[in-house]
């Protein structure tokens, strides 16, 4: 293990540069662009998103911009290993050209200066992006400034067996009533879910909204966080397995929700309950909401790598990937279900139609119903806080 | 002079085996420590800011780290313990019949699962709402899945000691077999019998002894990855405590990269520590040959 990690930090180093696009026209972009072979390096965990790569992006953008996209399996931390290893390695031409991004991943590639950019204003199809939302336009409370692209936007939803939860809890009383009155059925995955699950709880402690937008605070930090460790201390023994361990991800409460082992469990994209019924993966009686309170609304973005040797062929991807064509198709409940980043007055009459015609949700709450409701990220440094001492005061205790 | 005694007496060539071993072997593994425990000491990384004390400091402090080694011994030495009496016990029942008969290839199933799925399978078996919940409950052991005891993500790692024990008893059984047929352990029984004695003294005094000091060394590797081992507890495992290569590997890939030298410390204290184990065990060995 040692000498793998070791190793990948002492890549061998070669360098075939190509022309810096940020200098460069789109039209220029997009010659340059053709023909080369861009390493996408996404999540892999989900059949259905891809299917959507592999069986929509990638033969699309081979035939119309002649780019050969090959995807690799990998996120957040995978990710940001490897690029550290190759800047540690001073590797000038990437193995990874682009990626799919979230907030802590952002501010780790900010941290380790592996972003190339910005390049979002240089992408045509960026004009349709509504950059107005401030859940697009502040990634963990950051501006993007232009060095990740605005991909999909969801919203964290607590996801209930309606048949044996008639009428879910809404609040954090009714939540701790519920997991008191039902033992065993309701737990937090130790993931980005969990921890998404963790900030919403602490925002609402913290007296909601905005109270803890901005930089991080200590003080309010410590306050806060002392009331959310004692809600969940006081919880935790009614929960899955008392409280003794929790899951290490949504995957296995899915699984166990299935199942009836849990009656509830999480899911970071509020559009995932109809997709995942529609798949076959999560049963019928599956429903999703959120609290009263509030959940935390966040987008994923696309990034490219500072030490690409494709980055323009890395931007007319990214370029496809937000054209209302892909949007459109990524958007519906049958593809991914994963919400649109377009500010749909910005498109043709013909384009906005064809995301109105949507099929609306069947087991998951609309989105207009839950967006009063969407909180937005807080600065990183509450992730990073909050895992170590979800750890410290409660799997520990 | 046969082959194999031209290429064991040449000079040549030992020399060329020893140097290749330090090449492919020593040379890697002693970089990989010698840059560990650089980046453990802030003397190297991308984040690095300088000679620093704070993240060896910070672990030496950290319960976990000790909870974990002593967690990863205690599934190692149980997993172990437990398919040993089980592979042993299979060998005196069966002799060397497992080798020979037509369905000696059902041993070697198991061994052919990569550990991630045997998790897996571990997981849909034995959880709560599992195959043999399931089967428990249609046949009225138990009222309600609930009531099916917690095997996996268990306080005591029940779950991945089972899960191990699957995977190494076969590996074992196949093995003690084959020593008992190479050390002809049934001629040595045949005569002990002969001279009267009874079979509970035959298995402990003589095939028992036999089979556990010929397999010794393989007994000691099979420890030392149940020891090192991944998937099976980051599947089947509490989140606390957690097995000493679960714990690097959330050290090295979590939210904090601050977190990344604490895991790279990690790495050389469970270095240590399985280098540790073999010279103890060599030093124990010699001495029992002297």
């Amino acid at each position: 293990m040692l000498t793998v990690f070791s190793l990948n930090a002492c890549i061998s180093n070669s360098t075939i540069k190509e022309k810096d696009p940020s200098q460069l026209s789109w039209d220029e972009i997009l010659k340059q662009a053709t023909g080369q072979t861009v390493n996408f390096m996404m999540w892999q965990g989900d059949p259905q998103i891809n299917k959507y790569i592999n069986s929509f992006v990638i033969p699309a953008v081979k035939e119309k911009y002649g780019i050969i996209l090959e995807t690799s399996a990998g996120q957040g931390n995978q990710l940001v290993s490897i690029l550290m290893g190759e800047i540690d390695a001073a590797k000038t031409n990437s193995e990874i050209d682009m990626c799919w991004i979230n907030g802590e991943t952002f501010y780790q590639l900010k941290q380790i200066d592996a972003l190339f950019g910005p390049f979002v204003s240089q992408i045509p199809n960026a004009a349709f992006i509504n950059f107005d939302n401030p859940f697009i336009k502040y990634d963990f409370q950051t501006l993007v400034n232009g060095m990740e692209c605005p991909w999909g936007n969801v919203q964290l939803c607590l996801i209930y067996n309606k048949d044996k939860v008639p009428v879910p809890p809404k609040n954090r009383l009714e939540l701790e009533s519920f997991v008191k009155q039902n033992p065993g059925k309701f737990t937090i995955p130790n993931d980005f879910a969990g921890l998404t699950f963790l900030k919403s709880l602490l925002i609402d402690i913290a007296g909601g909204g905005a109270s803890l937008s901005g930089a991080f605070d200590e003080g309010k930090y410590k306050n806060y966080s002392g009331q959310l460790w004692q809600y969940i201390n006081r919880i935790k023994p009614y929960m899955w397995k008392s409280g003794k361990t929790f899951p290490n991800s949504v995957a296995p409460m899915h699984q166990m929700f299935s199942q009836g082992e849990l009656y509830v469990t999480l899911s970071n994209n509020d559009g995932e309950v109809d997709n995942k019924v529609t798949e076959g993966t999560l049963p019928t009686f599956a429903r999703s909401y959120v609290l009263d309170a509030g959940t935390i609304q966040n987008s994923h973005y696309l990034g490219i790598t500072k030490n690409s040797n494709q980055k323009a062929a890395a931007m007319v991807v990214i370029n496809f990937l937000v054209s209302p064509e892909a949007q459109i198709e990524k958007q519906k409940s049958s593809v991914w279900g994963d919400g649109t980043v377009l500010d749909l007055n910005k498109l043709t009459a013909i384009e906005k139609s064809a995301f109105d015609s949507l099929q609306t949700r069947v087991y998951g709450s609309n989105r207009a119903t839950i967006q009063p409701k969407a909180l937005m990220e807080l600065a990183p440094e509450y992730m990073i806080r909050l895992n170590d001492d979800f750890r410290k005061y409660v799997i520990q205790q | 002079m046969t082959l194999e005694n031209m290429l064991f007496n040449n000079k040549i060539v030992n020399r060329s085996g020893i140097i290749c071993f330090m090449l492919l072997v020593v040379l890697p593994f002693a970089g990989s420590l010698i840059y560990a425990m650089l980046y453990a000491f802030g003397l190297t990384g991308i984040l690095s800011i300088g000679f620093t004390t704070t993240h060896v400091s910070g672990m030496l402090q950290n319960p976990e780290m000790f909870f974990s080694l002593g967690y990863s011994f205690y599934i190692a030495f149980c997993s172990i313990l437990l398919a040993l009496i089980l592979s042993l016990s299979g060998v005196l029942l069966f002799k060397t019949t497992i080798s020979k008969s037509k369905w000696s290839f059902f041993p070697y199933l198991p061994l052919a699962l990569p550990a991630i799925v045997t998790a897996f399978v571990s997981l849909q078996v034995f959880n709560k709402t599992g195959v043999l919940s399931r089967v428990l409950y249609q046949i009225n052991i138990i009222k309600n899945l609930s009531q099916f005891p917690d095997i996996v993500n268990d306080k005591f790692g029940i779950g991945i000691i089972l899960t191990h024990v699957l995977m190494a008893t076969p590996f074992f059984l196949i093995f003690f077999s084959n020593i008992y047929e190479a050390e002809n352990v049934k001629a040595l029984s045949n005569v002990a019998k002969s001279l009267g004695a009874l079979s509970t003294k035959i298995a402990k005094t003589i095939v028992i002894p036999i089979l556990l000091k010929k397999g010794l060394n393989t007994i000691l590797l099979y420890f030392i990855f149940v020891f090192g081992s991944y998937e099976i507890p980051l599947i089947l495992g509490q989140q606390s405590p957690q097995m000493i290569s679960v714990l690097i590997v959330r050290k090295m890939q979590r939210y904090n990269l601050m977190d990344i030298p604490q895991g790279y410390f990690l790495s050389i204290v469970y270095s240590l520590a399985v280098i540790l184990l073999l010279a103890v065990f060599l030093k124990s060995k010699n001495q029992a040959i002297s």
